[in-house]
């Protein structure tokens, strides 16, 4: 299996870096670094088509999935190879500033320590899980990373669209029982993804608690057995989540590099 | 749970036996009868006893049952000729070196039964029949490609299966073109396009796809497709698994009209015993027999012995006139119990095979609420897969099943109460 190193820089900038946004709210020492931080940063990749932004304003982060909408700090990767081995952690090769970075060199440096904030989260040890709210929080940003992972894959890797364009339209709703949520708007191959519950989702898949949705999210569950013995509930337009499930597949796939 | 006296039922023992399942089998239960293809949870999942078209599960409830093992039951379960049959042969040979006789004896029924046949060829599945049709078709007109139409189920061999199921790649399905059901022209169109390399035309006698209302073929649609694959010299093959022998003894094209160059039978031809076929034209006799297709257990004489008292029982009690009755008695009851209560119930496909959507359901929350309360109640209803008729289902059954469909449609509007179906479940 040919994995593209495009599609995964996607997913590095569209559905992992945003995560910023959100772990701004839950992590002290994340906003401790930025409290004073007023300035736009935007990763991307040469020509900036694939790109990624973080808004920065009084200890709060705004995500952008594209270029920032104002003046930024940029900072471009060689290709997109080097961003992902930079991410995997395989590569120090910093990316190139321009110029208005050049002025937030002091802040850039740690832009780094930002970063392992998210591998923190999405790959916690043990003493973070053992902590229920930071459990929660793990399960929370694995979803939102799962759903606009999904949208790239659906969009962008060549053996997913034409899969992808053959989903029934809907929107599907994947949840744990009184706990985080994410929703997906499927149509036409096109992913619209969202954070929290759906008004009236056409399909959804439920966890019965954070465990079983962790141990899902690792790639670790038998989904079927799950489903079958209701440690995963399924209901409504089932050919939905059966075909997002090889883009799942494929995104487990990537991320597994 | 209680109601008017009477238990619903629970299926606890079916979910301890699954757990178990599930940490030796992959999905615990696998294919089409996996739990998740129903309403996990809330349906029976291992059967202890069958008998005619009742069935016990594991927990000791009893279900009328209207899937008949996704088809192949259809003159009921334990049916005393069909078993006689097959322990006479039994007493004989089964498996040996050779095939017996009854082979030799089951070709010419299948032959004289169904008009296009003059031949027939047998294995297990109607996997093994719709893969076995098309290398044949390959080897008759030395082309490479097959057209489908989309959402039709002809197994699960690479070629035929959806590009994203485990295993599955794309060059599988490189020379697999898909049209749309009805869509005459698109077939036309692609045939057109793929001049002189068509091989084969498969599909179903009638749309009936999994969690899908069933549309049947449009005026002329059979005629026209008839008329492009002779002018393209392309093999029409009839994928008659799951109708074959509930519509038409002489094959479902003889219900609808056209005449296929071959036909793939399985589930009903044998009441339950592992047999199916495949039956074609004479001109087709020569390639098919250049293609290498066989089974340790293909020419097992027990299954053909059943098949061949199968055929002759189907034959001996109307068994197709019988069936439509009961669907329609069945499909009539469910429509004005709907009706009745404000939920209007859309029927679908054949009577002797038929299916139910509610109207403005189109994400199926409702059929499933309404099926799986059904279920619990004693009449086996699949929410999202057409349901099956057989001979063994009489008047007092259909009557019994109907008296379940009134309490669990008053069990759904209870659970609705003015909420929208999505959260009513």
């Amino acid at each position: 299996m040919v994995l593209s190193e495009s599609v995964l820089a996607a997913i590095y900038l569209k559905a992992v870096v945003p995560l910023l946004e959100d772990i701004a709210e839950i992590d002290e020492e994340v906003r401790d670094i930025i409290k004073d931080w007023n300035f736009n940063l935007q990763f991307q990749l040469p020509g900036g088509l694939h790109a990624s932004s973080l808004l920065f304003k009084e200890g709060t982060v705004e995500a952008w999935r594209a270029r920032s909408p104002g003046p930024a700090a940029v900072l471009t990767f060689s290709n997109a190879a080097t961003l992902n081995a930079v991410f995997q952690g395989k590569s120090d090769k910093s990316p190139r500033p321009n110029l208005y970075g050049l002025f937030r060199l002091k802040e850039l440096l740690k832009v780094d320590s930002l970063l392992k904030k998210i591998e923190y989260y999405l790959e916690p040890d043990e003493d973070l899980l053992s902590d229920p709210e930071a459990f929660s929080n793990c399960v929370r940003l694995t979803l939102y990373a799962m759903v606009y992972g999904v949208k790239v894959i659906g969009e962008e890797d060549p053996d997913m669209i034409p899969l992808a364009r053959n989903l029934p339209r809907g929107i599907v709703e994947i949840r744990v029982k009184d706990g985080p949520a994410v929703h997906l708007e499927v149509e036409n191959g096109l992913f619209n993804p969202g954070k929290g519950r759906a008004v009236e989702p056409c399909a959804y898949l439920e966890f019965e608690d954070l465990q079983s949705a962790w141990i899902m999210l690792q790639g670790e569950m038998d989904q079927f057995a799950a489903i079958g013995s209701k440690k995963v509930k399924i209901r409504g337009l089932i050919p939905l989540i059966d075909g997002i499930n090889p883009i799942l597949d494929r995104l487990s796939l990537y991320l597994s590099g | 749970m209680k109601e008017n006296g009477r238990k619903t039922y629970t299926y606890n023992k079916s979910m301890e036996l699954f757990e178990k399942a599930a940490t030796l089998i992959p999905g615990g239960i696998y294919g089409h009868m996996s739990p998740t293809a129903m309403v996990p949870g809330e349906y029976p999942y291992y059967t202890a006893e069958a008998n005619g078209c009742r069935y016990k599960d594991i927990d000791g409830n009893e279900f009328i049952d209207y899937m008949c093992a996704y088809g192949p039951m259809v003159l009921g379960y334990g049916n005393p000729v069909i078993d006689g049959a097959a322990e006479a042969q039994r007493k004989m040979a089964d498996t040996t070196n050779h095939p017996g006789p009854v082979m030799v004896e089951l070709a010419e029924k299948l032959v004289d039964m169904v008009p296009i046949a003059d031949w027939a060829f047998f294995a297990k599945n109607g996997g093994d029949m719709t893969t076995y049709a098309t290398l044949a078709a390959r080897a008759h007109t030395n082309r490479k490609k097959v057209i489908t139409v989309r959402g039709h189920y002809h197994g699960v061999a690479p070629w035929c299966t959806s590009y994203g199921h485990g295993g599955v790649t794309a060059e599988d399905r490189q020379n697999t073109l898909q049209v749309e059901w009805n869509d005459l022209d698109g077939f036309r169109q692609m045939a057109k396009e793929n001049r002189g390399e068509i091989a084969a035309f498969i599909a179903m006698p009638y749309h009936h796809i999994t969690f899908g209302r069933q549309e049947l073929p449009a005026e002329g649609y059979w005629t026209g497709v008839e008329k492009i694959c002779r002018e393209e010299e392309i093999v029409l093959i009839l994928d008659d698994v799951r109708a074959g022998f509930r519509l038409n003894l002489g094959g479902s094209n003889e219900y609808f009209g056209f005449k296929p160059d071959l036909i793939c039978f399985s589930k009903a031809v044998g009441n339950g015993y592992p047999i199916s076929a495949c039956v074609g034209k004479k001109e087709l006799m020569t390639a098919a027999s250049k293609v290498f297709f066989t089974g340790s257990f293909w020419m097992s004489a027990v299954p053909m012995a059943a098949a061949l008292a199968t055929l002759e029982e189907l034959e001996n009690t109307e068994a197709v006139k019988k069936m439509e009755k009961s669907g329609q008695l069945l499909i009539d009851g469910l429509v004005e119990i709907g009706q009745r209560h404000g939920l209007e119930i859309n029927p679908s496909g054949p009577p002797a095979i038929p299916f139910i959507h509610f109207c403005d359901d189109p994400s199926l929350y409702l059929n499933q609420l309404f099926c799986s309360e059904v279920t619990k109640r004693g009449s086996f209803f699949h929410p999202h897969h057409n349901w099956f008729l057989s001979v063994a289902h009489d008047e007092i059954d259909i009557k019994e099943t109907l008296n379940h469909a009134e309490e669990a449609m008053k069990a759904v509007k209870s659970a609705l109460d003015g909420k929208s179906p999505c959260l009513a479940v």
